[in-house]
């Protein structure tokens, strides 16, 4: 084969990698803009009336409200027990740390179908079933090896002497955390929480065995949504949410790129 | 000194949020699978064996592992070959747009699985974007039923699982440099055997997480399974989820999420000896 | 050491035997390190990696906790006084310039932490810009400077609290040769117009010698001596300071009577001692003392070495010239344009007796 059918070959192969693997993101963004009330591909008209539709379904919209008002607290909580953690792990000089980082990183490996059978069954004598506070609680579980990993790495790469040079500088150690530690920590903090924050806005496992109608998530909604029906609804709805988790993988690509946030 | 004993007391709350989120789950779990029948009278046994025995005298769930093993192995099979082209394209590409093809790459990560679950089912439904063409090329006269099945759980699951495996597979070829090709081909290698003798070996590491990764994401996914297989794909963990919230057996429940857990960990220590053994082969 | 120095009535900086061991270590990384040092004077430690200079350097800011010992700043003991109120300045070797901070913010950050309002604060700080030659950089990120302006920054920012001591840290490490030169004497015309008391660490003899008002020379954890540059080079105290500084001859000498030492196999040499001694000691002699003559002329046969040179390589502006005499290899120096000997030729070497300095042990 001479080169230029190489390079051809290759970029079609590439091409077509990357057209699979967004396909499906592709073809509901297409739909969600379709008239009819049935799914169908492609769209024969344009227009904006499912997501009009939407707007007015509360059950979505509640669901959306839910979904995130638990992303925010459970990514908030998880930055900071994380964040402490990461501290201790990475700072301290005591026996067993290697043990406790890999505690600190082990329900990383743990399925979610396992997590979320055993969730359930704790959850439920405490009353914590089918509650905000318990999926605020399993979120935070499922993120907090996420965000110790994001903010440990940063922790690790600061330079002791930019401490030194703050306390030389006349800073204490109140202000040596607050005026350098923390501020060069903070696109990982950042980072962090935003992967907390989606990871939480996409779960659907654990939601499928602890939520429930007083507490039902986004995932869940969709979930429930597309059993029975599959109209461009759910297609719209769907772009929205994708739309939303955009700014976060933004802010996470622009703070300590994607792919060392999820990499392993 | 203080300071030791402050560092060990950041780590405290932590550690109490992942002993209620994820220690007492799994030890509930265990537990669980060893209490009696749902329907026996209360106080009737402390331990009873009875769900695991139920599991292993029933051919049915031993057909269900089967299957949920053999749909691992054909996504992983599936997933990490057609992830590798992307890696390897990523890892080299001197393009200006390389940054943005990473991030397109990794980005349907964050996004929803049922999203994307939601929009395979599009794509395989039976009105859907292959019907509708090869109908409209005349290749097909009826709709196939490409979805609710093993096959359209497999799509979609590859799909799902693959920007895990460009990531692994990323993270793991640091040593493999243009350089080392070249000088293969400057010295007379033809292409394919500069791919088989120095490219794949050099990823190899990589290429063994992600194949890891992917199984074990693979064969605990319920999502995909559930909604793709439109009830007829039955594995572990779409058992394991009916057996909870519908038959509300939870010892039977616990034996299978026991199992499945057992199977992780096999899994887990195969690929620590295979590591190993990549890293020393003596 | 010890003869420790008499504690000088106008020091401003007293250090008295500092003592550092690390654990683990077999030997302390400073050892009983003293030296008194006058206001607005400039000192460097100089030695290799792994002297312990830069420990000391450390134990004297504060960053490390003295197991002995104690120093004095301005009368003040520092031994109780907690590191962020010592009132220092201190250039670190990687700079440590705050990453998420632009460099006027940087530079005003000592003054920020004493709590001095943002007016008066800018004030200072372009001052200090203006100093350091950084007035058109204020509002830059630190990872858009190039090394040599990341230096003035730190400098910069060091000075700002017009600090009782400043403290420099191998500060010129990482700059390319021209630059490393032209901030020596950056670094030395600001230290001497804000009049700052002045301590850096070199493994560089030349910008010890070139820069400091007075030097420590460490080895081993041990001060070897302090003194002028010019004390140091000329009459250097021990044979590891004669070798560590500059490029010296070492012979062999025992006694013969006063004003004479004999040379083993080359025979009697002038020396300017008195003294007897017993066994055998050291001469050194610096290679640009030694002149070289060629030809015959022997009236000073005495004090003059016959060799045949082995080697002559140009080393910019003169040349190094190996002369064989006896059983010894000699470094001499002759000024470029001057007749040069060719290899092999036969040449005589002589050298003032006062430029012989007769030290402790054998070479």
């Amino acid at each position: 084969m001479n080169p230029l059918a190489r390079t051809l070959v290759w970029r079609g192969l590439i091409t077509a990698l990357y057209v699979f693997l967004l396909a499906p993101i592709i073809v509901v963004a297409c739909v969600s803009f379709d008239t009819r009330p049935y799914l169908d591909f492609p769209p024969r008209s344009l227009s904006l009336g499912s997501y009009a539709g939407v707007v007015r379904n509360h059950v979505f919209f509640e669901a959306m409200l839910t979904s995130m008002l638990i992303g925010a607290i459970a990514a908030t909580c998880s930055v900071v027990l994380g964040t402490m953690a990461s501290f201790g792990l990475v700072r301290g000089r005591f026996r067993g740390r290697a043990v406790f980082a890999w505690f600190f990183l082990s329900p990383m490996l743990a399925p979610h179908i396992v997590l979320a059978v055993g969730l359930m069954m704790t959850l439920q004598p405490l009353g914590l079933l089918n509650t905000l506070s318990g999926l605020v609680l399993a979120h935070i579980g499922i993120t907090l090896p996420y965000t110790v990993r994001i903010v440990s790495m940063g922790l690790s790469r600061i330079d002791p002497a930019w401490e030194e040079a703050a306390r030389v500088h006349g800073a204490s150690g109140g202000k040596v955390l607050w005026h350098v530690t923390l501020p060069v920590l903070r696109p990982n903090m950042l980072a962090a929480g935003m992967i907390a924050f989606l990871i939480s806005f996409d779960e659907a496992v654990i939601a499928l065995f602890i939520a429930g109608r007083h507490a039902t998530t986004l995932p869940l909604a969709i979930y429930e949504y597309i059993q029975f029906r599959t109209d461009p609804q759910v297609a719209a709805l769907s772009v929205i949410v994708i739309v939303v988790s955009l700014l976060p993988i933004i802010v996470i690509e622009r703070s300590i790129s994607l792919r060392r946030a999820v990499g392993s | 000194m203080t300071t030791r004993l402050m560092h060990r007391m950041l780590l405290l709350p932590g550690l109490v949020a992942l002993v209620v989120t994820f220690c007492l789950p799994v030890a509930w779990l265990l537990h669980m699978s060893f209490m009696p029948e749902p329907d026996s009278p209360p106080g009737h046994a402390a331990i009873s064996f009875h769900a695991y025995a139920q599991v292993l005298e029933d051919g049915f769930y031993w057909w269900v592992v089967w299957q949920t093993v053999r749909i691992g192995l054909v996504v992983t099979c599936l997933t990490v070959p057609l992830s590798f082209p992307i890696a390897l394209f990523l890892s080299r590409s001197t393009s200006p747009w390389r940054g943005t093809l990473a991030a397109l790459a990794v980005a349907p990560l964050l996004t929803s699985t049922v999203i994307r679950t939601y929009g395979w089912m599009v794509i395989l439904g039976r009105h859907g974007l292959i019907n509708r063409t090869l109908l409209g090329l005349g290749v097909l006269s009826m709709p196939v039923r490409l979805d609710n099945g093993t096959f359209a759980t497999i799509v979609a699951l590859v799909e799902i699982l693959m920007p895990y495996a460009i990531i692994s597979i990323l993270g793991g070829m640091g040593r493999l440099t243009v350089e080392l090709e070249q000088a293969a081909a400057l010295l007379g290698a033809p292409l394919w055997k500069v791919f088989m003798r120095i490219t794949v070996p050099l990823a190899l590491p990589g290429l063994l997480t992600a194949s890891l990764l992917v199984f074990v994401l693979s064969i605990s996914s319920l999502v995909t399974p559930q909604l793709m297989g439109g009830g007829r794909v039955f594995v572990l963990s779409t058992e394991i989820f009916s057996q909870t919230t519908q038959a509300l057996n939870w010892p039977l429940a616990g034996a299978l999420s026991t199992l499945l857990l057992a199977l992780f960990g096999s899994v887990i220590v195969l690929y620590q000896r295979a590591a190993r053994r990549l890293e020393d082969p003596a | 050491m010890a003869e420790t120095i008499p504690p000088a009535a106008d020091a401003f900086l007293h250090v008295r035997d500092l003592t550092k061991q690390y654990p683990g270590s077999p030997r302390p990384a400073v050892d009983r390190a003293s030296f008194d040092l006058g206001k607005g004077r400039m000192l460097a430690l100089l030695g290799s990696s792994g002297c312990g200079k830069t420990t000391l350097l450390r134990m004297i800011a504060g960053l490390v906790p003295p197991q002995g010992g104690h120093v004095m700043l301005g009368g003040r003991d520092m031994g109780h006084v907690p590191l962020h109120q010592r009132q220092m300045g201190m250039v670190f070797q990687s700079y440590a310039l705050f990453p998420h901070m632009d460099v006027a913010r940087n530079v005003g950050f000592g003054l920020e932490m004493k709590g001095m309002p943002a007016s008066q604060r800018n004030a200072a700080v372009r001052r200090m810009l203006e100093l350091t030659h950084l007035e058109n950089l204020a509002d830059r990120r630190i990872s858009a400077l190039s090394g040599g302006q990341q230096q003035r920054v730190a400098l910069a920012r060091a000075l700002a609290t017009e600090p009782a001591l400043l403290l420099l840290d191998e500060p010129l490490a990482n700059l390319d040769v021209k630059l490393r030169e032209a901030m020596r004497a950056e670094i030395r015309a600001l230290q001497k117009r804000m009049d700052v008391t002045c301590l850096f660490v070199t493994h560089d003899q030349d910008e010890a010698l070139s820069t400091a008002d007075e030097i420590a020379v460490m080895s081993e954890g041990v001060i070897q001596q302090i003194g002028t540059p010019q004390d140091i080079y000329e009459r250097p105290a021990n044979r590891f300071v004669a070798g560590f500084i500059g490029r010296a001859n070492f012979l062999p000498a025992l006694w013969q009577r006063p004003g004479w030492a004999e040379v083993p196999e080359l025979g009697l040499l002038a020396i300017a001692e008195h003294e007897r001694w017993q066994g055998t000691r050291t001469l050194m002699v610096r290679p640009h003392a030694i002149r070289v003559r060629m030809g015959g002329d022997m009236t000073d046969a005495l004090r003059a070495c016959t060799g045949h040179v082995v080697d002559l390589s140009y080393t910019g502006g003169r040349y190094g010239c190996q002369v064989r005499v006896g059983p010894y290899l000699m470094e001499t120096e002759l000024e470029a344009g001057t007749r040069l000997p060719i290899r092999g030729q036969e040449v005589q070497l002589d050298w003032p007796a006062h430029r012989t300095r007769v030290l402790d042990g054998t070479p």
